[in-house]
């Protein structure tokens, strides 16, 4: 994993937070599809196939289902770049950390 | 002055319908798909590349026959379908069967041996979930079934990464998921215009069951969470920033495509051309932000 545009931890997290909270509002409104199906704004043969019975989800559990699984997918997918990002950072400050103090105990430091 | 010229209906013949069966302009995508992340994971040789667009060909056309098999009664329905191989007489089911088995035994056969085991299961496990999960199962009983199913068109990703790398990482997760979330405003684009055909099928597009309106905020919300995944991979460092500026420009594209055509439903004005746009642009789209994926590690290089 390469550092490409040079950026501070604090703009980098919250870059990250602002678009996990968009998902979460976005995820959210996926959700309310299952809860409340929408009526068709235009009559029409997808009206006629409803009335019919034909175009009705199986089970609304299993649609929940459906829509669950994906955002614990992201959930997931979210929790792992972070935890990436921040091991990446800990040893880039480990690793300077380490060289200043290797450069204190020189004998040729001030 | 010149009569105009004849142009010649096609002439039916096996090949032909060997080739119709496989879907092979759904295909190519599924391809771009699958080769752009190899470039993205490592430098393939040139072998292997086309051993993997071989048994990614093989795999996904025999998904495709086998879907025709299963599908067969309502490809007779719906007018898009109805001059597929079975519904127009031309081959038996059995026959179609037998063809999308013998390319998905095929594909497992070339990936694992020639490039790698994980790479075979992955593909196996696309063409499973597609036969089963979409077709069979998810299809005929639930609006969710495009966005469920578009799992089987995102695993080709998972296969190119993994024929290169032999495993699989948080990138692979990621474009992974970006094909998953892309696929529902890609399809609902579809599913809006052919809303007769899907009634006249029984198949339970999200149109049909929530409604125009309803369906066009779901590919809105769907697209703002794609947009945050194709930003993800140079978050965590693995892209460059000509990764992220084509990832920003085509998505914004994409959303203002669907904000267009949500305008124009709201406004109560045609929104069948913005849709057909999204539908067009979106497959576009896709291969753009693979491509520049390659070629932003090409140059990384």
């Amino acid at each position: 994993m390469r550092a490409l545009i040079p950026m501070s931890v604090a703009v980098s997290d919250t870059i990250f937070w602002l678009a996990v909270a968009l998902c979460a509002v976005a995820q959210l409104f996926i959700l309310k599809a299952v809860f409340s199906p929408a009526p068709l704004p235009m009559g029409g043969p997808a009206e006629a196939g409803r009335a019919a019975g034909r175009l009705r989800p199986a089970s609304r559990p299993l649609e929940l289902i459906w829509v669950v699984l994906p955002a614990v997918g992201l959930v997931f997918l979210f929790l792992w770049a972070w935890q990436l990002k921040h091991a990446a950072s800990d040893a880039r400050v480990s690793m300077a950390s380490a060289v200043a103090v290797a450069v204190t105990a020189s004998p040729d430091a001030p | 002055m010149s009569a105009p010229p004849v142009v010649a209906a096609p002439v039916p013949s096996l090949g032909r319908d060997l080739i119709a069966l496989t879907k092979p302009r759904i295909i190519s995508l599924l391809l771009v798909t699958t080769a752009a992340p190899m470039y993205a994971a490592g430098q393939p040789s040139i072998w292997t590349v086309l051993l993997v667009m071989l048994g990614g060909y093989l795999m996904a056309g025999g998904a495709n026959a086998v879907n025709m098999y299963i599908d067969r009664d309502i490809d007779d329905v719906m007018a898009r379908t109805r001059l597929r191989p079975i519904p127009s007489g031309r081959m038996t089911p059995r026959q179609v069967l037998a063809f999308g088995v013998a390319c998905a035994a095929a594909a497992t056969w070339i990936l694992a041996f020639f490039v790698n085991v994980l790479a075979a299961g992955l593909a196996l496990a696309g063409f499973y979930f597609y036969v089963f999960i979409y077709t069979r199962w998810l299809k005929r009983s639930s609006p969710q079934n495009i966005v469920i199913g578009g799992a089987a068109g995102a695993f080709p990703p998972l296969v190119g990464w993994a024929a290169v790398t032999g495993s699989l990482d948080i990138v692979a997760i990621t474009l992974f998921l970006i094909v998953f979330y892309w696929t529902p405003p890609h399809f609902w684009a579809l599913a809006l215009m052919k809303q007769v055909d899907y009634s006249r099928a029984g198949v339970p597009m999200a149109p049909l069951v929530w409604g125009e309106r309803e369906t066009m905020n779901q590919m809105l919300w769907y697209t703002v969470i794609l947009l945050w995944l194709t930003v993800l991979p140079w978050w965590v460092g693995a892209f460059g920033v000509l990764y992220l500026a084509s990832a920003i420009v085509l998505g914004a594209l994409l959303l203002g495509g669907i904000i267009k055509m949500m305008l124009a439903a709201r406004a109560g004005r045609p929104w069948s051309g913005p849709a057909w746009w999204v539908y067009k642009y979106s497959l576009l789209y896709l291969a753009l932000l693979f491509l520049a994926m390659a070629v932003d590690r090409a140059i990384a290089r």
